[in-house]
């Protein structure tokens, strides 16, 4: 191993190590005694015919959304949440995104389902989902973030629990859908609009504001996800999605938009979703999801099982603009060295960072840092100063996994 | 008409120029497919009540006939008088935010009362929604400011002026506990929303449209 090949101490390589071809196997591989022309069951007979719509293969069917919990006394007012740990790439595959629902998944026959436009318009107009399929589209990829997302962590103590008990409300979806600028276009705006009170046609008829400024920005009609029609779980037949913005301003099941000259302050902009800080003033309107990263594997769950060479893996995101930079430490943040980011790196959406890393077998702390346009990721300390505990949602912090000398990570406060 | 170049840039560039030609001399209306059907406001029936009272209905409801509601449809998971319940909180809580640690209830949470009424009549009760009446509604808005010591038992009267009064409900909330007040955040996001601005404008309005004296 040429030292030159390392970026940090404690076995942090420089994030091209691999790519640049030449790097000597740091373990000895095993050769399995099995010859690879032998026939297995599986070879000896024609498999399974085709079928309209595929499951996954019977030995992933442990992968499943964790920390599924929720309210007393109801069903479906609760969450359940992404399992990161044992995903790759970017995309989440829509049986797994998230789930927040306030009042369980409603069962919506489209052909029942419109779309009214209203309020401080010239013409009120009403889409059914025929009409809006024939809308110009626009697909692109973005985060959905819960701003209750990573909340755990603000317990005084740390927490025994996973990448995605702790982190588990973020998912990254294609959408596709119709720009709301050409509906309200359509539709005539008054003067004095400012705001757009978005409402879903769930039993809670969950309302949320939008500033018109982002409705008229990137605001979709999201009609499909990750190719096909949106699942219930994620708005069937269609959801307001705002890039970047926390996830419960991304109205799912939405059937109304109602213009007006000011914003409605419901309970989920009031007394739900604003942070309480220090000085006992609670701010209101904090919508983008801000800079964020975590290592995904290894982590809480997975096991290093021999000392010797893994890929760190995470993500990384920010409802500000782009990631541009994440760095890995393995020292528990005493150095630092940049992590390889897989591209594209598009705006507001997810990035998936990766760095060669050589275990020595002693117990040691792994941590990522994002850093966007606006700046870096905060340390837990800082966001503590500023908010202390009072506050719950947009927690935004570093992670840090102890690795101990058994292989087993938990999560730790550095 | 042969072009085996189609997808060249250049060629797309080409036909990008037609289609431009074509929208400036109104043969093609590509932005405005004109889908929408036109509906009338009133057909909407849109539920939304704003935090200055906009899109209240006119109705009625006092503290006893809320009590009665709350014991029958809301106690089981809130709890006697708000409190205790297996689910949120609504009352108590009356200490500042800055108190570790806080209870957020409608008393110590809620800024603005019309909001409450809002979400009542349209999310709850949880296993039957939309099915209070207006003045149930008012009658619960009532009670739940009630034990939340906004409004006395006695006087706390929502009548046909209910607008006028959850307007002063509204204020006087805010004077009541003035450890609690949001703040605008974000301002570059969304522009200078300031609730302390707000809250003195519904103010104004209470006391100019509605002859309320604070």
């Amino acid at each position: 191993m040429n030292k030159t090949d390392f970026a940090a101490d404690n076995g942090l390589f420089h994030r091209r190590a691999f790519l640049k071809g030449g790097l000597v196997a740091t373990g000895a591989l095993t050769f399995s005694s099995v010859a690879a022309d032998e026939r297995k069951a599986w070879m000896r007979q024609p498999g399974l015919g085709m079928e309209g719509y595929s499951q996954r293969s019977r030995f992933e069917a442990d992968i499943v959304r964790q920390g599924i919990g929720g309210q007393a006394g109801t069903t479906g007012a609760g969450a359940s949440r992404t399992p990161l740990e044992h995903l790759q790439g970017t995309i989440t595959p829509s049986a797994l995104h998230f789930e927040r629902h306030h009042s369980g998944v409603p069962d919506i026959d489209p052909s029942q389902h419109s779309l009214i436009v209203h309020g401080a318009v010239k013409q009120p107009l009403k889409f059914s989902l025929e009409a809006l399929d024939r809308y110009p589209h626009v697909t692109r990829q973005c985060f959905i973030e819960c701003s209750g997302n990573s909340a755990a962590l603000l317990a005084p103590d740390p927490r025994d629990a996973s990448v995605s008990e702790i982190h588990g409300l973020i998912s990254q979806s294609e959408w596709t859908g119709v720009p709301i600028r050409l509906l309200l276009e359509e539709a005539g705006l008054a003067e004095d609009a400012a705001w757009v009170v978005a409402e879903g046609a769930d039993a809670a008829r969950l309302n949320r504001s939008v500033p018109l400024e982002k409705i008229m920005d990137d605001a979709l009609i999201a009609l499909y996800q990750n190719g096909e029609r949106i699942r219930p779980q994620q708005g069937y037949p269609m959801r307001l999605l705002l890039p970047g913005y926390e996830g419960n301003m991304s109205v799912k099941w939405l059937h109304r938009l109602q213009v007006s000259n000011q914003p409605a302050l419901s309970r989920q902009e009031t007394s739900k979703y604003t942070d309480v800080y220090a000085n006992g003033k609670a701010e209101v309107f904090t919508f983008p999801m801000a800079i964020k990263s975590v290592i995904t594997s290894p982590s809480p769950g997975l096991k290093l099982t021999d000392k010797g060479l893994y890929e760190i893996r995470g993500l990384a995101w920010s409802g500000n603009g782009s990631v541009r930079r994440v760095e890995v430490s393995a020292d528990g943040g005493r150095t630092w060295a940049d992590a390889q980011i897989d591209g594209p790196i598009l705006d507001k959406s997810a990035v998936r960072f990766r760095l060669p890393w050589q275990w020595s077998g002693k117990p040691t702390q792994l941590m990522s840092r994002a850093h966007d346009e606006s700046g870096r990721q905060p340390t837990r300390d800082e966001i503590l100063e500023l908010k202390r505990s009072r506050f719950f949602y947009h927690y935004n912090a570093i992670q840090a996994w102890q690795v101990g000398a058994d292989g087993g990570f938990t999560n730790v406060y550095a | 008409m042969c072009m085996p170049k189609i997808t060249t840039p250049k060629a797309i560039r080409t036909s990008g120029v037609v289609v431009i030609l074509l929208c400036v001399i109104g043969v093609v209306h590509a932005d405005k497919p004109g889908l929408g059907i036109a509906i009338s406001e009133d057909e909407v029936g849109a539920l939304t009540v704003f935090s200055t009272g906009v899109g209240l209905p006119d109705g009625q409801g006092d503290v006893a006939v809320g009590r009665q509601l709350y014991d029958k449809l809301c106690m089981a998971c809130h709890g006697i008088g708000g409190r205790g319940g297996i689910n949120d909180q609504l009352a108590g809580g009356h200490v500042g935010l800055d108190e570790v640690p806080s209870t957020r209830t409608i008393g110590s949470f809620w800024p603005y009362a019309p909001p409450l009424f809002d979400y009542i009549r349209r999310a709850m009760p949880f296993a039957e929604p939309g099915t209070l009446q207006n003045d149930e509604v008012y009658a619960l808005v009532a009670y739940l400011l009630y034990v939340n010591g906004v409004v006395p038992e006695g006087t706390g009267c929502l009548n046909a002026e209910s607008r006028a009064i959850l307007f002063g409900v509204s204020v006087a909330r805010l004077k009541f506990h003035k450890g609690c007040c949001y703040v605008a955040g974000n301002a570059s996001e969304v522009g200078t929303f300031d609730m302390f601005t707000h809250f003195l404008t519904i103010r104004d309005r209470s006391a100019i449209l509605m002859g309320l004296v604070m």
